[in-house]
């Protein structure tokens, strides 16, 4: 009975010892891979895990505050969230549940999210917004489920918010994602993709100096793109702040005029500049309607953008800058210099006017004063604004044997007072506006000369068009002895620590082509607008104010008079003795200039004045 | 005195290299989860699941496996019901049903199936060699094979299908079929597999594609080989360290403490450490292949080679996957990968290979290599006590 072995089989004895052989054959094959792969490639792949977990991250710079002169915010940083995707950290095959919790949380269409997302595969190294703005409860609930959404973080970054005032849109701006169009240039400039910058207006016109400087973050970061460590900062340091020229009180106080303004006159829109007359600063650049920037800020959502982008009044645009008006009688500012300047100062040219002046063959061209003003000399003409005295000053007066000025002359001047040209603001958009001549008609037109167009332009009609920042600064050439400045917004850059970097220099653009006593001249026939002219409706104004008044036609429908519609203009400084800020305002489609546009210099003049700011 | 007879017969060294692994094991998952807040719970399951296996290594030896003979076909009829069931009543995690979940714990039968198949086919093939050249057997054998794998392949498990067909593959050609029918069958098998390329599912096709060229798609289905070669590579001689690996800390590998435990070994303890692992698999491979030459009958050897067979293929199919030699195939590793259900399956293997060790003497060896429980005596007694009587009365 004793215990034996079982004996194998010779063929089975040596299926064994194959099978043996197999077996050791392929663990010798794995280790021999094991080799190829930790000893020979081991190297280059330990630095390749390192590259997996070593980042360098950008620190984005805190974007400089905005301040008015007063030091008042204009533009400030709020804390917020972004949702950012980088990819390189979202393996594919998870991007689609990845997106359907991401819309889950967020309330955004899946779809959209994969677009993004898609996008961000362009570098996968580097951030995608996914959506900005986001409550920090959703934050909280991002970062906690970090393994579920990997590539997924939720970030501070700080969003513009922007002080309330409906007009204040215009001039600051906004800050946003690098539109599309402009991603190269951004890009070659050292931005990332996934950066704000300045969009539009003086976000957009200093944004080298608002933008700072990026730190960066070494860090070791999980395979689901958290920071697990951090090795080394280079902190940001935050853009330089912005003190602009511009009183936000002051620009708030004319917007509420302006838009009562609007409202008295069933006017769709409406602009106005108030300068300072020595500086050239923007005290108040104000354009109706207007829209809320904050808006843009926190990303505008489709609908919001196509109601104000559809609006017939456009309120997207600038009105003060972009915005362009027939000067009207306003323009009679420019002929009666020329004419002053010209003749060695001859107040004695005079004509007489019976309502209308009818040219051979017919045409009529009609005083706005249908009853005449009877004789008028050239100080009387700008004091009532005579139309008659104008159309015989430029294109000459047949019953009085007089040839006129001609339309060369008067545009030449007007060229130097800055018509047809832009005026240099620190803003984008600007309009240069047009001023015709006889040699510009027959390029563009094809068209003959006639003494009729001399007519037209006369009284700022016609081809002529300016914005109303050109009418504020002629204004302001005209009270401040003869210095069309650059109107600028800004006033200086201050650094983070409040010390001031840069001056924003006044800067003179030209000198109108008039001497001092010319100017004198036309001041004080302003000021007699006023007193006793066009606008003696605002003559209760105890500051000196001065100005002039115009009333603009344009081709539209025609009202129960038969009249062209009309914008009502005004523009002018204050105070006459002394003059510190200049200002033009206009009403689109309102009516009389002297109605509807003088009150509002009236009113404006007076809350500036009236307040503290006017010992500043 | 039989009970001493047995524990010296006891094959130490394959349940020392068991143990050893399974214990690697649940120290390589502690360190993939080190960072997660389920980490405990998977380490604790593993754990509990590696006890279950000492239990059922130390029983081994007082079960004899060829009670299991009467029992194949019940056992294979099980298997093939639960998979079947499965495909009807299961849970689908990553568009694969594979899982019955029974409260906190997920069963997964197609492990369970590899030892069924491996006992029936064991069963089916001890009849002797006389049988094993009739090619209508060899046919026969097929049909077992198919039937799961027809079901798991529906799962959809491509992986552990080709583990069915390599198991009854290793076993045909180990129980003495002659070679031409193999190579018929791998032949047909060929032809079958280029026309299912036509029409293979996404995934697989994907894996077939990232197996060619991982990088081509660094974010897609390459991702996790990519990641795996990094951390593998990144083991570099000596490893970075357990609980040091920053692929396996940071997460860069997905499923890392299921298919690709590997790379966190390999990435943490170097090539030194993984080598002595596979050293571990080679030590524990012999040792089974000795199980089953030692065998005292055919079903026992039959056993003894369909249990080498799977830990030898899962082992290389998983590390082969890992270190880019093969395709990505949802293979666990054998003891080290989580999941208590193919953990079990190994163990029960072990077990298989301890129970045929123990009972690999008998007192004569006169009589036939093919030992025939009578159909009467199969389901009435327990064959551990018996056996030596029918021996004696079959001298």
């Amino acid at each position: 009975m004793a215990e034996e072995k079982r004996r194998l089989t010779r063929r089975e004895a040596i299926r064994f010892y194959l099978m043996r052989l197999v077996l050791l054959l392929a663990f010798c094959a794995l280790v021999a891979r094991l080799w190829y792969i930790q000893i020979v490639r081991g190297p280059e792949l330990r630095d390749q895990a390192e590259d997996n977990s070593l980042r360098i991250l950008s620190i984005k710079p805190l974007r400089g505050v905005i301040y008015d002169r007063n030091n008042q915010r204009v533009a400030i940083n709020v804390p917020s969230f972004s949702v950012v995707a980088r990819m390189i950290d979202l393996p594919r095959d998870e991007m689609e549940s990845v997106s359907q919790r991401l819309a889950a949380l967020l309330d955004v269409p899946s779809t959209a999210i994969m677009e993004h997302l898609a996008a961000g595969l362009q570098n996968p190294y580097l951030p995608t917004v996914v959506k900005r703005d986001v409550p920090r409860h959703i934050a909280m609930v991002i970062e906690e489920e970090n393994a579920r959404l990997p590539g997924i973080t939720a970030e501070s970054r700080p969003i513009r918010e922007y002080a309330t005032g409906n007009s204040n849109g215009h001039f600051l701006g906004y800050v946003g994602p690098i539109p599309h169009e402009r991603s190269e240039f951004y890009l070659n400039r050292g931005y990332e993709r996934d950066d704000h910058v300045g969009i539009a207006g003086i976000e957009s016109v200093y944004e080298a100096d608002l933008q700072g400087l990026k730190g960066k973050r070494n860090v070791e970061v999980n395979a689901y793109g958290r920071t697990i460590r951090v090795l080394h900062e280079t902190p940001s340091q935050p853009g330089n702040n912005l003190v602009l020229g511009l009183d936000l009180d002051l620009q708030a106080a004319v917007t509420d005029m302006l838009q009562d303004g609007l409202d008295d006159s069933g006017a769709p829109s409406g602009a106005a500049a108030v300068l300072d007359v020595h500086t050239g600063a923007v005290l108040a650049l104000v354009s109706l309607p207007g829209f809320d920037n904050n808006l843009f800020a926190r990303s505008i959502s489709d609908q919001d953008y196509a109601r104000l982008a559809n609006d017939p009044s456009r309120p997207l645009v600038n009105h003060a800058i972009g915005g362009l008006y027939p000067p009207a009688s306003t323009f009679k500012l420019v002929s009666m210099g020329e004419w002053l300047e010209n003749s060695g100062m001859d107040m004695e040219l005079g004509f007489e006017c019976h309502g209308s002046l009818v040219l051979a063959g017919g045409w009529e061209f009609g005083c706005w004063k249908r009853s005449g003003h009877g004789f008028q000399n050239i100080y009387e003409a700008l004091v009532n604004s005579c139309d008659v005295f104008f159309y015989s000053l430029v294109g000459g007066n047949p019953y009085a044997d007089f040839d006129g000025i001609g339309p060369e002359a008067l545009a030449r001047a007007a060229t130097a007072c800055g018509f047809g040209q832009p005026t240099g603001i620190d803003l984008p958009g600007e309009q240069e506006g047009l001023m015709p001549t006889p040699e510009r008609k027959l390029r563009v037109k094809q068209e003959q000369w006639f003494q009729g167009d001399s007519y037209n332009t006369a009284i700022g009609q016609g081809d002529v068009l300016c914005t109303p920042l050109q009418l504020a600064n002629l204004s302001a050439a005209i009270a401040n002895g003869g210095k069309l400045m650059y109107p600028k917004l800004a006033a200086e850059i201050r650094g983070a620590d409040g010390r001031q970097v840069r001056p924003m220099q006044s800067q003179v653009a030209r000198h109108l082509p008039f001497s001092a006593d010319v100017l004198a001249v036309i001041r004080r026939a302003m000021r007699d607008v006023v007193a006793r002219g066009t606008a003696i409706r605002i003559s209760a104004n105890p500051y000196g104010i001065a100005g002039k008044t115009g009333t603009a036609e344009f081709p539209g429908p025609l009202d129960e008079g038969g009249f062209l519609p009309t914008h009502a203009l005004f523009t002018g400084f204050a105070p006459y003795e002394e003059p510190r800020i200049a200002f033009a305002v206009v009403l689109y489609d309102a009516g009389e200039g002297s109605e509807f546009a003088a009150p509002i210099a009236d009113k404006l003049t007076r809350f500036y004045f009236d307040s503290a700011r006017s010992a500043t | 005195m039989i009970a001493i007879r047995k524990w010296r017969l006891y094959d130490y060294w394959l349940t020392l290299a068991a143990l050893l692994l399974g214990a690697i094991g649940v120290v390589l998952i502690r360190s993939a989860t080190l960072l997660e807040s389920s980490a405990s719970l998977d380490v604790i399951k593993q754990s509990i699941f590696l006890c279950a296996g000492v239990v059922l290594l130390a029983i081994a030896p007082k079960l004899n496996y060829r009670w299991l003979g009467s029992l194949a076909w019940v056992i294979y009829g099980g298997a093939v019901l639960m998979l079947a069931a499965v495909l009807v009543a299961g849970v689908s995690i990553g568009g694969s049903q594979r899982w019955f979940l029974i409260g906190p714990l997920s069963l997964q039968p197609s492990e369970f199936a590899k030892i069924a198949l491996i006992v029936v086919l064991a069963h089916y093939f001890s009849a002797g060699p006389h049988r094993v050249e009739d090619i209508r057997y060899f046919f026969g054998s097929m049909v077992i094979t198919a039937v799961p794998a027809f079901l798991v392949y529906r799962e959809p498990d491509l992986g552990t299908t080709l583990m069915f067909l390599g198991i009854w593959g290793a076993m045909v050609f180990m129980a003495g079929v002659p070679l031409r029918y193999l190579i018929g069958v791998g032949l047909g098998l060929l032809a079958a597999v280029f026309l299912q390329l036509i029409r293979i599912r996404e995934y697989m096709w994907d894996r077939v594609v990232t197996f060619l060229d991982p990088s081509a798609d660094p974010f897609g289905a390459g991702y996790n080989v990519l990641q795996a070669r990094i951390s593998v590579g990144a083991g570099e001689l000596w490893g970075r360290g357990l609980f040091q690996g920053s692929q396996t800390q940071l997460q860069y590998l997905r499923v890392q403490h299921k298919d690709f435990v590997f790379a966190v070994l390999a990435e943490e303890l170097g090539f030194v450490g993984s080598s002595l692992v596979l050293a571990l698999f080679i030590l524990l491979l012999m040792r089974a292949t000795i199980v089953a030459t030692n065998a005292r009958d055919h079903f026992g050897q039959n056993i003894a080679v369909g249990v080498t067979t799977v830990i030898f293929l899962q082992t290389f199919v998983n590390v082969g996957m890992v270190i880019e030699l093969l395709p990505v195939t949802g293979i666990p590793l054998p003891f080290l990968s989580y999941g208590g259900s193919a953990l079990i399956t190994m163990f029960i293997g072990i077990a298989l290979l301890q129970s045929i060790a123990v009972h690999s003497r008998a007192k004569s060896y006169a009589m036939p290599p093919v030992f025939r429980v009578p159909a009467r005596a199969r389901l009435r007694v327990l064959p551990w006590k018996t056996h030596s009587a029918e021996d004696n009365a079959r001298s």
